[in-house]
């Protein structure tokens, strides 16, 4: 599963490739946090609907993904500060 | 044409035949959802192929069909018959195209036309259930907002690119982000909600609210190419428009491809814990070095330095590297507790591309070359054996052994390498349920086809060369012999007709047969056409004969030539074709009851290859394995002996043969200065034939000198050229005797 | 840099005209291209002779690119370290991940334009390319 809870920091840790399944469990961890964090440093690859759904959902956004790709077009979007 | 084109057509014919029999499957059984995947597989082939060869109204063409294939295939729809009717339409139009270029070798001079009316075809079937499209003003506005947004790009981005995605996209398997990520040239990125997002709980995430706003510095109709590649069901949902660059792009510094492929390095080397991690760290340091190499801008002045420190990293340190060449930040690079995701294994098989020899005939001859190199090492030592004086008896032993043993492997070699060239008849039938289903509509009769025997091999010539027949009997069948619906019904039989082709093994030869459930040949009416044409004298003839009557040149029953009959070859050339093969053909018939017409044809054949000479006004075959040389002979080197003449070819005094002599005429006296001669040798003999003029290299299958011929001497066998002319075939052996 | 007249790609690819195509586009460029029809000769192929770049497809019969790539990269240096750009034409996220997995440095989709794939060329084993 690329999409877990961290039961310590409760921390939403997005790790390798978050296949399109995996937007619906990211939505259901969004929505039981007051002010979910998300953890995407060891994320590879995300599928458009997850991306779509950090999009939705703005949540706090740490570290520099994996993937050079989404960090040159989305780390500056979740780096901004929120709308 | 070039070799390339070539390539291209023997391909396509072959992906245009698969997709026809595809969608004929799925015509018969619309739930054939393998079928269907495997018609959208050759479709797309196609469109690749139209690609390579630059191509591009075809390209556009078949993506339409590919479009509703598509459709089709991720909605779970099956398809109407309209739709497979427009897809064989759009398959004609591509072998129409095909024909042109295998006519005039090169592609076709007007195919836009055509290739519009294929898109047009496919608009009209309405098969995109993607709802309204976005409108289109609020993400052109996305872009300018990107291209305001991105100043410190301006000079190097040449296109501009939006895309709506369809909202029920995801289902059908799209990831647009995984289609940007591979655009070429890709600069910058930019995502946005269309409807402003619902709260959370409402969100459904399967459903795509997102536009896309990109800059590539690849050049338009690069990106276009690329995205009807990549995404060939977003096609129309994506716009893609040039900008006009405002400055020059030629600053120093990484390509985009450049950034790409660095970006793949970089990617490559996340993982730690993967099988050959030595060979990919490898890879991906000689493609850094090699980038290096190049210059790459801002680093130019530390390149040595930097090249010396990659050739030295690891795998984390390389990464870092390319990190600070793409000029991004990266904290803790996944180490080993990053899972590699499992590689998806590639679906889908190629279907009837290529591979036409099966595994097991290659594993044979694989196996018989190594018997082959034992029974070498075998007479190697015999060899030695002999040069150390071992007595000449016990040497015959051996060399008798190791001959029985090559007697053997050459036996089987030889059957092997026959089997290769041996093609299974479904080769030739299978090009039949489209072709019986078209020509029954243009009739407005209903056939049924049925086949038997696909399976039997008979050699590839064989078979190749049974498909213009056949067709022809099929065609007569259809046009002439089956009746109509209503007059089947009148007659008390099923309304629909039935033609079966079977093919069977019978000993060494192969028997195809074609039978019909029609009325039969009108034996009367076959008679009286046949006195009108004064093919008959007088006297009454037997059914049989009559029969014979229809292989006459130029005799054809059709009161009317139809389109379908009419632009055939006659039974006559039918009849030639399959002599010309040592086969035969027959037919049989029933008032009322239908029509069989046998070919029965050797299994294999061998074919003979020679040279074609003209010599008094006759056309010879010299076989090929008997010319020493062909040379031009001044005459007054040629000297009499007697009644022959003799030269001397490379300090040998050899004969010179005049053809006309050899058939029982009389040597022309001709008096040019030189002659053309052709040196060859049989056994110890040589000898040098006097010709007019050199013709060219060819196999032929040769048969048996029959009739007036029969008595001469000094000729093997005859063949039919392709233009109805006899040649004759040098028995080299005889004249030399 | 290397002379590029010194750089050998193999493409492995059961279609013919896939690797008359590259040929026609590579051979003029100046590299020196040999090929091979699936994984299993490949991979017989490159005991002996080094190459610079491998442009391999996926879908090949006997053995697929992926395959070969994976049993490649666990081989020994030099052979194992060769660089190599897969295509294919299904083009899918699936294909390009799965290639990066297999130990790819670059993956294209089919039919890769003339002078992407100079440019690809030289940049994965350099030469003047595009």
């Amino acid at each position: 599963m690329s999409v877990t809870l961290d039961p310590q920091s409760g921390v939403i840790v997005l790790e390798g490739d978050c296949a399109m399944e995996d937007s619906e469990t990211l939505l259901g961890l969004l929505m039981l946090g007051d002010q979910p964090a998300v953890d995407w440093s060891k994320c590879t690859g995300l599928h458009t609907a997850v991306l779509q759904v950090l999009l939705a959902a703005r949540p706090t956004v740490t570290g520099h993904p994996a993937s050079p790709f989404l960090q040159r077009h989305f780390g500056p979007v979740f780096q901004a500060p929120k709308r | 044409m070039n070799e390339l084109l070539e390539q291209f057509l023997v391909e396509c014919r072959e992906l245009v035949q698969q997709a026809t029999l595809d969608l004929l499957a799925i015509e018969s059984d619309a739930a054939d959802g393998a079928r269907l995947d495997s018609a959208f597989r050759s479709i797309h082939t196609l469109k690749g192929g139209a690609g390579i060869v630059d191509f591009p109204e075809m390209a556009t063409g078949l993506h339409a069909v590919e479009d509703l294939l598509a459709s089709a295939r991720a909605g779970g729809r099956a398809l109407g018959v309209a739709e497979i009717g427009n897809c064989l339409w759009a398959l004609d139009r591509v072998t129409a195209w095909l024909d042109e270029i295998g006519r005039t070798g090169t592609l076709p001079v007007e195919p836009g036309p055509t290739a519009d009316e294929m898109v047009r075809r496919f608009q009209a079937t309405g098969h995109d259930a993607g709802g309204q499209d976005g409108s289109a003003s609020a993400p052109r506005d996305l872009l300018a907002a990107l291209i305001e947004a991105s100043p410190q790009l301006a000079g190097q981005y040449a296109t501009g690119v939006l895309y709506q995605p369809d909202p029920r996209c995801f289902f059908r398997g799209d990831d647009p982000l995984a289609l940007f990520a591979g655009m070429p040239g890709l600069l910058s990125l930019k995502a946005e909600d269309v409807e402003p997002w619902p709260a959370l709980a409402e969100l459904d995430a399967f459903e795509s609210n997102l536009r896309f706003a990109a800059l590539s510095s690849a050049a338009p109709q690069d990106v276009s190419r690329y995205v009807a590649m990549a995404a060939p069901e977003a096609g129309q949902r994506i716009e893609i428009r040039a900008l006009a660059a405002t400055e020059p792009p030629a600053r120093p510094g990484l390509t985009a491809m450049a950034r790409r492929v660095l970006e793949a390095q970089h990617a490559l080397l996340a993982n730690e814990d993967v099988d050959g991690l030595a060979g990919r760290v490898g890879a991906a340091r000689r493609v850094v070095m090699s980038i290096v190499a190049r210059g790459i801008g801002p680093h130019d002045a530390s390149t040595d330095r930097l090249e010396r420190s990659i050739a030295g990293e690891q795998r984390g340190e390389l990464q870092a590297v390319i990190g600070r060449i793409l000029g991004i930040e990266i904290q803790d690079p996944p180490g080993a507790d990053a899972p590699p995701a499992p590689p998806t294994a590639p679906t889908g098989t190629v279907a009837a591309r290529s591979l036409r020899v099966s595994v097991e005939r290659i594993d044979a001859l694989v196996n018989l070359t190594g018997e082959l190199s034992i029974a070498r090492n075998a007479l190697a030592h015999a060899a030695a054996l002999a040069r150390s004086g071992t007595q000449a008896a016990s040497l015959a032993v051996l060399l008798d052994e190791q001959q029985t043993r090559l007697d053997r492997l050459v036996g089987a070699l030889q059957r092997s390498v026959m089997s290769i060239r041996v093609l299974p008849m479904r080769q030739v039938f299978q090009r039949f349920p489209r072709l019986v289903r078209d020509l029954a509509a243009e009739m407005g009769k209903s056939v049924a086809l049925v086949t038997e025997g696909d399976d039997t091999e008979a050699d590839k010539t064989i078979v190749e060369a049974l498909a213009e027949p056949i067709l022809h009997v099929v065609r007569n069948a259809i046009d002439h012999g089956l009746e109509t619906a209503e007059e089947r019904v009148r007659a008390g039989k099923p309304p629909q007709a039935t033609i079966s082709m079977r093919a069977a093994k019978v000993g060494d030869s192969i028997a195809v047969e074609i039978e019909d459930d029609g009325k039969g040949v009108d034996l009367a009416r076959v008679r009286r056409i046949a006195a009108e044409r004064g093919l008959t004298v007088g006297a009454p003839i037997t059914d049989a004969d009559t029969l014979e009557l229809l292989f006459k040149p130029g005799f054809s029953t059709a009161a009317t030539v139809s389109t379908i009959s009419g632009r055939g070859v006659g039974m006559d050339a039918v009849r030639a074709a399959v002599e010309g093969l040592g086969g035969s053909v027959g037919i049989e018939t029933e008032a009322g009851l239908g029509t069989l017409v046998t070919f029965t044809l050797p299994y294999s054949i061998l074919m003979t290859p020679l040279i074609t000479v003209e010599a008094a006004g006759q056309i010879f075959g010299i076989p090929l394995d008997k010319i020493v040389e062909t040379r031009r002979l001044a005459r007054a080197d040629i000297a009499p002996v007697g009644k022959a003449r003799v030269f001397v070819h490379r300090g040998r005094a050899i004969p010179l043969v005049n053809l006309e002599a050899t058939i029982g005429g009389t040597p022309p006296g001709s008096q040019a200065s030189d002659v053309q001669v052709v040196v060859v040798m049989s056994g110890n003999d040589m000898c040098g034939i006097e010709v007019d003029r050199l013709g060219e290299k060819m196999d032929i299958l040769m048969r048996p000198v029959e009739g007036v011929l029969a008595g001469l001497q000094g000729i093997a066998g005859v063949t039919i050229l392709g233009d109805g002319r006899v040649m004759l075939v040098l028995d080299l052996e005889a004249m030399l005797g | 840099m290397s002379d590029v007249a010194s750089l050998r790609i193999m493409v492995v690819d059961d279609a013919a005209l896939v690797r008359l195509y590259y040929r026609s586009v590579l051979e003029p460029a100046g590299y020196v291209v040999d090929d091979a029809l699936n994984g299993l000769e490949a991979l017989e192929k490159l005991t002996g002779q080094e190459v610079q770049l491998l442009i391999v497809d996926i879908n090949m019969p006997v053995m697929d690119g992926l395959t070969f790539l994976r049993l490649l990269r666990r081989r020994a240096e030099p052979f194992a370290a060769t660089p190599a750009l897969v295509t294919s034409t299904e083009a899918g996220p699936q294909d390009r991940k799965a290639a990066e997995m297999a130990g790819a440095n670059f993956y294209a989709c089919k039919p890769v334009a003339a002078e992407d794939l100079l440019e690809i060329a030289s940049l994965l084993a350099g030469g003047v390319g595009a």
